[in-house]
C-alpha cells in the first residue's frame, strides 16, 4: 500500500469540507478523484500534498516521494524569470541540466529554455510544470485539474504520456470534475462531496452511473 | 576635478553608498519580487524611533535600533503571516505606531541633540568608520544569507504553495528576509534617511527588470545598477551641494524613468 487515509475530516468553524474519508492507494494506481465544485476536492490535494493539515484523522504513507502538478500554476508573470530558471529552482533536490534537458525535449518544448516564462502560452507554461513535478522524481504524482489550460490536441498526448507514466509503475493520483479526461480502464474512481459518494474501479463507476441512467463520455 | 577624493569624509561616503548600495540590492530583487517593497518603508520609520531612543541612551543609536527594528519586523510578519491582516496594513500598523511614539519621544525630550531632519534625509557625509564597519558586517550576513539561499528564495518568489510543497521551510526565509531587511534599514537610515531609505530598496529591483532576460539578470543588474547610481549621486551631492541621500533617489527616478520610457516605445516599435 502506497498509501492509506484514516477518518480523515477538515471542518472550518461549523462547515464540514471533508467528513471521516476512509481510503487507500496502492503502489501503481491511477486514481481519478471526482466532484463537483465545492466537493472539497481542493482541499483534499491540500491535505495530501502536505500544504494543509487535517482537523481529524491521519495519512500514513511509506518514503513516497509526491510530484504535484497545482491548478492554479502561479506564474510571477511580471518577473523575467526564464523556463530554465523554473525548472531548476522549484524543487528541494536540484536536478542535473542534462535531466532538464531531455524533459524539456520529451515535452518538445527544448526551444523555450531561455525564453521567459511570461512569453509562454498556456499550454506551454503547463508543459513546464509538468516537467517541474517529473524533476522530483515522484513514486505519485497528484494532478490537480491538469489540463485547464491546455490545448486539445496536447491534451490528448498530455494524457496518453501519464498513462504511459502509470504503466512504467508510477501512482497516479488525478483530480478533475471533467469525466472525459484522464478515464482509463483499470484506474480506480473516487467521488467525494464532503463525503464518499464512491469509491471502486472505472468499470463498477461506470456500471453504476448506467444504471441510474446516466451517460458517461469515456476516453 | 578629482580634488574631491582628498576629502576623507568623501572616501568615507563613497565606501559606505558601495556597501549600502549592494546590500539593499541583494534584497531588492525578493522584497520587490515577493510584492513586499513597503516592508522597507515601514522598517524605516520605525528605525525612526529605535534611533530616537537610541541618542536619549546612548552616545550610539544604531545599537538600540537594531532590536527595536527586529522585534518590529518579526511583529510585523507575525501579523502578515496569521492573515487576520493584509500584509501592507499589518505594515502600516505598525510603523505608523512606532513613529507616532518616535515623534512624542521627541516632543517630550529637552536636549535632543541631533536634529529630526537629519534623521529623516539622513546624512551621508558624515558617515564614521564605525557606520563602515557596521555596514559591512551586515553586507557580509546579507551576501551569506542570499547566496547560500539563492535557490529557495527563487523558489518561493515564484510559487510559495509549491516551495511548502518541496520541503522548502518558508517562515524561515520570510523572517530571516525580514530581519535582514529590518538590519540593512537601521543602518542605512544615518545615511540615506527615514523618509528615502526605502526607495534605495525599492528601485534597483524594478530598473533592472526592466532591462533583464532572466532572474540571474536582473540580480547582477540591480548590483550594477544600484553601485553606479550611488557613486554618481554622492559625487552630483557633492558638486551640486544637495543631500546626498535624495539625490541618489532622484538619479534612481530620473534612470527608471527614462528605462520605462524606452520599454513601453520598444513595445510599440
Amino acid at each position: 500500500m502506497l498509501l492509506e487515509v484514516k477518518n480523515l475530516s477538515v471542518q472550518y468553524g461549523h462547515q464540514v469540507v471533508l467528513d471521516d474519508l476512509n481510503f487507500s492507494v496502492n503502489k501503481g494506481d491511477y486514481l481519478n478523484i471526482i466532484g463537483q465544485n465545492g466537493s472539497g476536492k481542493t482541499t483534499l490535494i491540500k491535505i495530501l500534498t502536505g500544504l494543509q493539515k487535517p482537523s481529524a484523522g491521519q495519512i500514513t504513507h511509506a518514503s513516497v516521494i509526491f510530484g504535484y502538478l497545482p491548478q492554479h500554476l502561479r506564474v510571477a508573470s511580471k518577473l523575467p524569470v526564464t523556463v530554465y530558471e523554473v525548472l531548476k529552482h522549484s524543487n528541494l533536490v536540484k536536478s542535473p541540466e542534462t535531466e532538464i534537458d531531455a524533459l524539456l525535449k520529451l515535452m518538445s518544448i527544448e526551444k523555450l529554455k531561455f525564453q521567459k516564462m511570461s512569453s509562454l502560452s498556456g499550454g506551454e507554461q503547463q508543459r513546464v510544470y509538468i516537467i517541474r513535478a517529473l524533476l522530483s522524481k515522484p513514486d505519485c504524482l497528484i494532478l490537480d485539474e491538469p489540463t485547464s489550460a491546455l490545448d486539445p490536441k496536447f491534451r490528448k498526448s498530455f494524457y496518453e504520456y501519464i498513462e504511459k507514466l502509470n504503466d512504467h509503475g508510477m501512482t497516479i493520483i488525478h483530480v478533475t470534475h471533467d469525466l472525459s479526461d484522464g478515464l482509463r480502464h483499470g484506474s480506480k474512481i473516487l467521488e467525494i462531496d464532503q463525503s464518499i459518494k464512491f469509491f471502486g474501479t472505472f468499470e463498477q463507476y461506470q456500471l453504476l452511473e448506467h444504471k441510474k441512467g446516466a451517460h458517461i463520455h469515456h476516453v | 576635478m578629482f580634488e574631491f577624493l582628498l576629502w576623507p569624509f568623501v572616501i568615507r561616503a563613497l565606501i559606505i553608498g558601495i556597501i549600502l548600495a549592494l546590500s539593499t540590492a541583494m534584497i531588492s530583487n525578493f522584497l520587490v519580487s515577493n510584492n513586499q517593497s513597503l516592508i522597507g518603508d515601514g522598517l524605516a520609520h520605525i528605525s525612526f524611533t529605535g534611533i530616537t531612543i537610541g541618542v536619549l541612551l546612548s552616545d550610539e543609536p544604531t545599537i538600540f535600533a537594531l532590536p527595536f527594528a527586529i522585534l518590529a519586523a518579526i511583529l510585523i510578519k507575525m501579523l502578515m503571516r496569521n492573515k487576520l491582516i493584509e500584509g501592507d496594513t499589518a505594515i502600516g500598523l505598525v510603523s505608523s505606531s512606532a513613529f507616532a511614539i518616535g515623534l512624542i519621544i521627541i516632543s517630550k525630550s529637552s536636549g535632543f541633540n541631533r536634529s529630526v531632519e537629519s534623521m529623516l534625509v539622513g546624512s551621508m557625509f558624515s558617515s564614521t568608520w564605525i557606520d563602515i564597519l557596521l555596514a559591512s558586517i551586515v553586507l557580509i550576513l546579507v551576501s551569506i544569507f542570499i547566496f547560500k539561499s539563492y535557490s529557495k528564495l527563487i523558489s518561493i518568489t515564484l510559487d510559495d504553495n509549491y516551495a511548502k510543497f518541496s520541503g522548502i521551510r518558508i517562515a524561515f526565509y520570510d523572517y530571516a528576509l525580514a530581519i535582514l531587511t529590518a538590519t540593512i534599514i537601521v543602518i542605512g537610515v544615518k545615511t540615506i534617511g527615514t523618509l528615502l531609505i526605502s526607495a534605495f530598496i525599492i528601485f534597483p529591483a524594478v530598473s533592472s527588470n526592466m532591462l533583464a532576460k532572466s532572474f540571474k539578470q536582473m540580480f547582477v543588474y540591480s548590483l550594477i545598477i544600484n553601485v553606479t547610481i550611488t557613486l554618481l549621486g554622492i559625487i552630483g551631492s557633492y558638486f551640486l551641494e544637495f543631500p546626498a541621500g535624495s539625490t541618489i533617489i532622484v538619479f534612481h527616478a530620473v534612470l527608471f524613468l527614462g528605462l520605462y520610457t524606452f520599454t513601453k516605445l520598444r513595445g510599440r516599435v
